[in-house]
């Protein structure tokens, strides 16, 4: 991959700082998202043992509404880096 | 196009379908028979189960189905009652393709020097996209048939007038996130396959090229594990989304 300006550098470097932020953003957001649902079911499941079945099933929904979010951060992450960055 | 100093022996390839045009319009080919190998697959499905249907004991086909359309409607008997069963068709058709056309990226189609010929045809935006906008319109269509013009327009007033940019804006997020919500998990899951077989520690066939061991591990979390749990989320909005409808109640 040869850079022949420094616009084109710049444009390079501009494209996978941002493909790391949204990385790094989204990384958190889910990560926080997943924590909160993860400890209510824990709570849910110590307080009332017999809950387990229903409150797992509305824990793997919430899971996958957080992880969604990530994974839209992750496309635009793949867009930045892979094809933004060709037009310079 | 591989980017920066490679520690991976292959190049990971984003966005690139061989494509044909039909007039204005452009065409992914391989997405194109990925969508009709999905559908296909189902109405063979569909066409199996009507042949063996019993009212005695069911056979494991038929316990499937009924599987999921009971779900499908305890879901929305618990949401809207007995007038939301003419959703049912809808979202067990929404889940068993969305559910068909994730898993068809479990067959390995990529051959070195092709890209993949028959890739999960969800991790393309338009197709998720065009899934979500038509469930949208429906929903919207839904609620002027079953409510009213007055009511419909009367909604996006409700709480309070000065809430009316906030109202529009959600409304127009609810197509675009169920559409990219899919469509990126599914991409996701397409590239996690190409940077994993491109891993230096995977040993080499005859060509040079690694042998993606891992890929069977990933694939057996991300493409039957969130495939499942993306097509039950899409389906399960869909679902709710006709149920705000339905009953005319923000």
């Amino acid at each position: 991959m040869a850079v022949e300006t420094t616009a084109q550098a710049i444009s390079h470097a501009g494209a996978f700082i941002g493909g790391g932020l949204a990385l790094g953003g989204g990384a958190i957001g889910a990560a926080v998202g997943d924590g909160l649902a993860g400890s209510q079911l824990i709570a849910g499941i110590a307080r009332q043992p017999e809950a387990q079945g229903r409150l797992t099933v509305q824990f793997f929904i919430v899971v996958a509404l957080c992880e969604a979010m990530y994974f839209i951060n992750f496309a635009f992450a793949i867009l930045f880096v892979f094809s933004l960055y060709k037009s310079s | 196009m591989s980017v920066g100093p490679s520690i991976l022996a292959i190049t990971v390839d984003v966005g690139r379908h061989p494509t044909f045009d039909i007039g204005p319009f452009q065409v992914y080919l391989d997405d194109l028979v990925s969508v009709c190998v999905a559908g296909l697959l189902i109405v063979v499905l569909a066409v199996l189960l009507r042949r063996n249907i019993t009212s005695g004991v069911p056979g494991k086909l038929q316990l499937a189905f009924e599987t999921i359309v009971g779900a499908v409607e305890n879901q929305i008997k618990s949401s809207m009652g007995e007038a939301g069963f003419f959703i049912i068709p809808l979202a067990v058709t929404l889940f068993m393709f969305i559910l068909l056309s994730n898993w068809i990226e479990l067959i390995p189609t990529a051959f070195p020097g092709h890209d993949q010929l028959l890739p999960a045809s969800t991790g393309d935006i338009n197709e998720t996209l065009a899934l979500a906008i038509l469930v949208i319109v429906l929903v919207h269509v839904t609620w002027i048939q079953k409510n009213g013009l007055r009511s419909y327009v009367g909604h996006y007033f409700k709480p309070y007038k000065a809430l009316f940019p906030l109202v529009v804006i959600e409304e127009i997020t609810k197509p675009v996130s169920l559409g990219l919500r899919l469509f990126g998990n599914i991409l996701a899951g397409g590239i996690m396959l190409q940077l994993i077989a491109g891993i230096p520690i995977s040993p080499k066939d005859a060509y040079g090229l690694p042998i993606p061991i891992l890929d069977v591990v990933w694939k057996l979390f991300d493409v039957v594990g969130i495939g499942f749990v993306q097509a039950f989320i899409f389906s399960l909005l869909t679902l709710l989304y006709f149920s705000s409808a339905v009953t005319g109640d923000h």
